[in-house]
């Protein structure tokens, strides 16, 4: 007779017919699931295993989203600023505010009262800074240029971020002649981060006035409130002139096209230093005075020195040469 | 899913291919390794389920699809086998002790070469088509998945006496195959 173990070894393989019988007498006990785990620990310990390992669809969306955050995160280290509409735009986002030419935003925004209507037409400006350019339908009768000029009698503003606000200590309005209207350029400095703020902006009682007279006349009795959300990129970038002014160091230079932002070192006191900033020097040779103001950084604390141009347009800020700086002319 | 596609989720993705496979063949596998393994412990049925679905991964190559022989076959093959190595390291007998076969495992005997046993198998499976029912099923549960004579009995539903009975047939049918081929040497 044949003997078992021949038999056993003989049939060490069976066939689908075979298969058939087997499970036939399948037993329903559920199998350890840490099973799995173990033959996937055993694949992955192989060198053509971890080859092998295929990243999953999830795991794929999952490294694509915190590669692109990690992408912005470096653009916002790098910039400081603007990561958020770099990734919007990325996204196919359009920006809050429409860009238009020559660096401004759009903000489109209007009031009427009466038969006066007031308009917040655009904006122009930095994380800190704006120029804002309200246009009227009041017509422009300034006859004495030199003296004359158009004033108003309440104003308020206010700029919030979320639960946060500020009230600018810089604002200065001009009011001007825009093709027989009047416009005004209202200017705002010194804010913490005016360039991501809901700005509320008030003013009331307009008349005209004439310094060598001091006579004034009501032009309108009216007020205008306007509202809205500024969302626009700094439009900064920076340079690292490492020059020295006296004892203190220079390590930044920030420019926007409406100021200029510059971090001065004082060794002695081991601590940054304000400076008087005077002007910027174009390619062309043009000279930007500068008006200095004060200055905050990405955590609201005063560090270094701001200073907004004093120029009725924005400044091409590729095309700055220099900046001089308590006197002295450093290249950049 | 075709064994075609299985086997290409297995070498692309092993995390989902190994699940795919352990939902289709786990069951099945499991009770193999059960079978051989079940009373040494639930730790060697387990180590001998996963040494079957590594070797899916690692040995597929091994697997070639011809005709009665799908990958199903294949796998339970390694499963058996699987379990039957695991068996050997860890018992003296890879097979189930029935007390009336205590002398029949004591022979002293050896397979020469892979062309005899080819040649064995192939008369071995003649024999067991030859059979029939029950008795080929008898055959495939005794020394396919190492069942005792009274697991077979009660798995079946016929008497023990009837399963030994069935084995005893077909062992001394087989034989007679054999010395008709002249193939002798591997009896009392």
């Amino acid at each position: 007779m044949v003997n078992d173990e021949l038999l056993y070894e003989l049939m060490d393989e069976i066939s689908d017919k075979d298969c058939l019988i087997i499970e036939n007498v399948i037993e329903e006990v559920a199998h350890n699931k840490n099973i799995k785990k173990t033959v996937m620990r055993r694949i992955y310990a192989e060198p053509e295993g971890r080859k092998r390992k295929v990243v999953s669809i999830k795991k794929k969306f999952v490294l694509a989203v915190a590669s692109v955050f990690m992408v912005f995160g470096v653009m916002a280290c790098a910039r400081k600023y603007d990561w958020d509409i770099e990734f919007a735009q990325t996204l196919g986002f359009p920006n809050a505010m429409e860009e238009l030419k020559g660096g401004y935003v759009k903000i489109g925004v209007t009031d009427k009262q009466g038969d006066i209507e007031i308009t917040a037409v655009q904006a122009l400006g930095d994380k800190h800074n704006q120029w804002i350019q309200f246009d009227s339908n009041i017509p422009w009768e300034i006859e004495d240029e030199d003296n004359e000029f158009y004033r108003y009698g309440k104003y308020d503003i206010s700029i919030s971020y979320g639960w946060e606000s500020d009230f600018p200590h810089n604002c200065n309005f001009y009011s001007y002649d825009n093709n027989g209207y009047l416009s005004i350029m209202m200017y705002i400095g010194d804010s913490m981060k005016i360039n991501r703020a809901r700005v509320k902006i008030m003013f009331g009682d307009i008349y005209k006035y004439n310094k060598n007279s001091g006579e004034k006349s009501v032009v309108s009795d009216g007020t205008w409130e306007l509202e809205w959300s500024n969302y626009y990129a700094a439009n900064t970038v920076k340079k690292s002139p490492l020059a020295e002014v006296g004892d203190v160091v220079i390590s930044k230079v920030e420019l926007s096209p409406v100021s200029v932002h510059i971090n001065g070192y004082c060794k002695e006191r081991n601590a940054y230093r304000r400076i008087k900033i005077d002007n910027i020097i174009m390619e062309d040779g043009t000279i930007v005075l500068c008006n200095g103001v004060g200055s905050y950084n990405s955590n609201g604390i005063k560090v270094g020195t701001d200073a907004i141009f004093d120029t009725a347009t924005g400044v091409d800020i590729k095309k700055v040469k220099s900046i001089t700086i308590n006197g002295i002319v450093i290249d950049i | 899913m075709s064994d075609e596609k299985l086997l290409k989720l297995v070498k692309h993705n092993p995390d989902k291919g190994i699940s795919e496979a352990m939902k289709i063949y786990g069951k099945a596998v499991n009770t193999i390794c059960r079978s051989i393994l079940g009373d040494l412990g639930e730790e060697f049925v387990e180590e001998a389920v996963s040494d079957t679905f590594f070797k899916l991964w690692k040995n597929n190559k091994q697997f070639v699809e011809c005709e009665g022989h799908s990958l199903k076959s294949w796998l339970y093959s390694v499963a058996r086998n699987s379990a039957t190595d695991i068996r050997r390291k860890n018992a003296k007998h890879i097979l189930s002790l029935d007390d009336e076969n205590q002398d029949e495992l004591m022979a002293d005997i050896s397979i020469e070469s892979e062309v005899q046993k080819k040649e064995l198998k192939a008369i071995l499976q003649k024999v067991i088509e030859e059979l029939g029912e029950p008795d080929s099923k008898v055959f495939l549960l005794k020394y396919f998945l190492c069942m005792k004579n009274r697991e077979i009995a009660a798995k079946l539903g016929i008497s023990e006496k009837k399963a030994e009975n069935i084995l005893y047939r077909g062992k001394v049918k087989l034989k007679e195959k054999l010395t008709e081929r002249g193939i002798t040497g591997y009896g009392e």
